[in-house]
């Protein structure tokens, strides 16, 4: 929890405005209730998962600002500079969380390549920090030169077909794998300390489970792993699964497993949560159940980083995707705009005698050549009709708009040399 | 919605530590619940060994024939009692097989349970299911009033059958790092079979041909057997015995250690 005190005051209204400008359209902020004389609370939420309260309280002629929450310091950025930054007297009192990101030594004890996640103006640390990551395995390069950073309170998607280096990503986070190249750091830390500390935990793809534990001995082993845990109980309430604690974990289906994986990762109480294609094998229902657990675990300020293959899935539950292909991140973004970059339309028509280097001049390098057809995959079609039609000799054109899973498929069966794409605003790192 | 506080500072100074690196008596409670759980264990360690006292160690001439300070009798009750521990030691230790097929072992990595800590649990859920074994054998073999020597060494060689199947948890460990499938049990009940000839449980090793005899005495349950039988015979005590439980020992527990070095290096 952030607490602010703004040297005037501030009205519900103008903080509203001023949050729902710098949180874009996806934000939603809503009075929750309170008194004029004790404050007003707003709750604030964005996108699927992330969600805070912030609690205005008015102090003689001045405010205090109390956030708690998954957002809060990116609502404390939004705070400090917009508006009412100006006025922002001074950070009176900050949580530990808060305060030592900016006061703890930098540079631990620990081997050369274990970063600090350097601390921003507002003393905020990075849950994830990749740097040059490269993964051979033997001639294979799994992972071929990823940068990534994920903000602590952030929900990710890692979204790419199978084989795209998703899973060797995930274990150099884990500490399961090091990279050939460049730095991995989790939350500041070497990934092994960051595990060893309960910091980070993960729900795997597939085994890691004992069949003859009971589902209960299963979790309750899992928390004699961990100097402390969350009680026992109330991480399998969590994760729903009260009704089948007896069970033997042989008898319990694919997403019953998963439930049971998903509330051992639960028992550190990680500050990063790891999912490696969550809901793969589950059937509708399960996946449904299963997201609805995770969703309100991220509701309660957890950084989620899952992998996926499901663009669907990847939309619907993350705050920001990031696209992998061949072992590079080839975008990046929140659902809107990785769907928008990728949302494109063919156009097709004959043309004869067509040849790529000609017309890539004039309609984009997105152009095939098979035979007499040209294939163009664009996002404004209208304009690529018109030339085809208007500067060459073409006929026969026809537009297709492409579904998610084609969009998908554009985007992570591009060329390999291309460079990634930069979506949206400049991210801060 | 919850309003849940957030996890503690990671860059903070002193994170919780795990008592002994995650050595934990509730832990081992597990383990030994597993055990039990697996019937065929439980047959081959408990039933087995009391079953096969009961067909070779109850002969009238046994219960007559005198064996140092006891008879006959007691003699193959404390090579069935020994046997019993041995295969319930190796079973416990091999188990880690199982979990390393199962990606058990994967997930473990993924916290803060140190491979040692691990180890030894594994060694002591193992000495748990062996001490029961043992109990199991002495027991059925005292209500039979066959078997017959001093309190004392009733006692003592209980204690000794049951410490020195240490050993073979050790083996079981290497075993169970060394094949990666469900099936080494059946590999281990085998191989300690041909270990218990070659001690001398099943058959006294003066009925060898001298060639076999020589080669037995390479065996690693050839020490220890002698050993345990030692306090009943009290006689002839040779420090090749010693040496060759602890040539073994050291084979054993090197093996183990590089074979779980290997296994959690692979990054």
């Amino acid at each position: 929890m952030a607490r602010v005190v703004v040297g005037r005051e501030v009205t519900a209204e103008e903080l509203t405005a001023v949050l729902a400008g710098r949180l874009g359209p996806r934000a939603r902020i809503a009075v929750e209730g309170g008194t004029r004389s004790n404050g007003t609370r707003l709750g604030v939420r964005r996108g699927a998962l992330a969600a805070a309260v912030v609690h205005l309280v008015p102090a003689g002629g001045r405010s205090e600002l109390r956030i708690r929450g998954a957002g809060w310091s990116l609502l404390l950025r939004a705070v400090n500079e917009l508006g009412i930054a100006r006025s922002v007297a001074r950070i009176l009192r900050t949580a530990p969380e808060l305060g030592s990101g900016a006061a703890a030594p930098a540079g631990r004890a620990g081997e050369g390549e274990t970063r600090v996640g350097g601390p921003a103006r507002d003393g905020h640390r990075l849950a994830l920090e990749l740097r040059g990551v490269h993964r051979h395995y033997g001639s294979v390069e799994a992972v071929a030169g990823i940068d990534l950073t994920v903000r602590i309170g952030e929900v990710v998607a890692y979204l790419g077909p199978n084989g795209a280096g998703k899973t060797t990503t995930i274990d150099m986070i884990l500490g399961l794998a090091r990279p050939s190249a460049g730095s991995v750091a989790v939350l500041g830390l070497d990934p092994a300390e960051a595990v060893r500390r309960g910091l980070v935990s993960a729900v795997m793809q597939a085994g890691g489970l004992l069949k003859d534990l009971t589902v209960a001995e299963t979790v309750e082993y899992a928390s004699l792993l961990f100097p402390a845990t969350r009680p026992v109980d109330e991480v399998m309430a969590r994760a729903g699964l009260d009704g089948i604690a007896d069970r033997r974990v042989g008898r319990c289906s694919g997403g019953e497993q998963q439930r049971l994986r998903f509330a051992m990762a639960l028992l550190p109480d990680p500050q990063l949560l790891v999912l490696d294609e969550p809901t793969q094998g589950m059937d509708v229902e399960a996946r449904r159940e299963f997201w609805s657990a995770i969703r309100e675990d991220a509701a309660a300020g957890r950084t989620i980083l899952f992998a996926t293959h499901y663009l669907e899935e990847a939309d619907a539950h993350a705050d920001r995707i990031v696209v992998l292909s061949r072992g590079r991140i080839v975008a990046d973004g929140t659902p809107a705009e990785v769907k928008a970059m990728a949302a494109g339309r063919t156009v097709r028509a004959r043309l004869k005698g067509a040849k790529r280097d000609e017309l890539a001049g004039l309609l984009g390098t997105d152009v095939e050549v098979r035979g007499e057809t040209v294939i163009v995959q664009t996002s404004d079609s209208d304009a690529v009709a018109r030339r085809l039609l208007n500067e060459t000799a073409a006929f026969d054109l026809e537009i297709t708009a492409q579904g998610l899973e084609d969009a998908f498929v554009a985007l992570t069966g591009g060329d390999q040399a291309a460079p990634p794409a930069t979506l949206g605003p400049e991210r801060d790192h | 919605m919850r309003a849940t506080a957030l996890p503690p500072d990671p860059a903070g100074p002193t994170p919780p530590q795990l008592p002994l690196g995650g050595l934990r008596p509730r832990l081992v409670r597990l383990e030994v619940r597993r055990l039990v759980r697996n019937r065929r264990t439980l047959i081959f360690t408990m039933v087995v060994p009391a079953m096969f006292f009961l067909i070779f160690g109850l002969d009238s001439r046994y219960a007559l024939g005198r064996d140092g300070a006891g008879n006959v009798s007691a003699s193959i009750l404390i090579s069935m009692a020994l046997y019993g521990a041995v295969l319930a030691t190796t079973s416990g230790g091999a188990m880690v097989s199982v979990e390393r097929a199962a990606g058990w072992s994967r997930q473990l990595r993924i916290t803060p349970l140190r491979p040692a800590a691990y180890v030894a649990t594994k060694m002591a859920s193992s000495m748990v299911l062996g001490a029961v074994s043992v109990a199991v054998v002495y027991l059925v073999a005292a209500a039979t009033r066959t078997p017959s020597m001093p309190a004392w060494v009733w006692a003592v060689t209980a204690g000794a059958v049951w410490a020195g199947s240490l050993l073979f948890a050790a083996f079981g460990l290497f075993i169970g790092y060394l094949f990666p499938s469900e099936n080494v049990m059946q590999v281990i009940g085998f191989v300690l079979m041909l270990f218990s000839f070659g001690g001398g449980l099943f058959i006294p090793l003066s009925q060898f041909s001298p060639g076999l005899r020589t080669l037995a005495r390479f065996t690693p349950l050839y020490g220890l057997n002698q050993l345990v039988h030692y306090p009943l015979t009290q006689s002839g005590f040779s420090w090749e015995w010693v040496a060759n439980l602890i040539v073994w020992l050291a084979v054993f527990t090197a093996g183990a250690i590089l074979r779980l070095r290997r296994d959690t290096g692979r990054v």
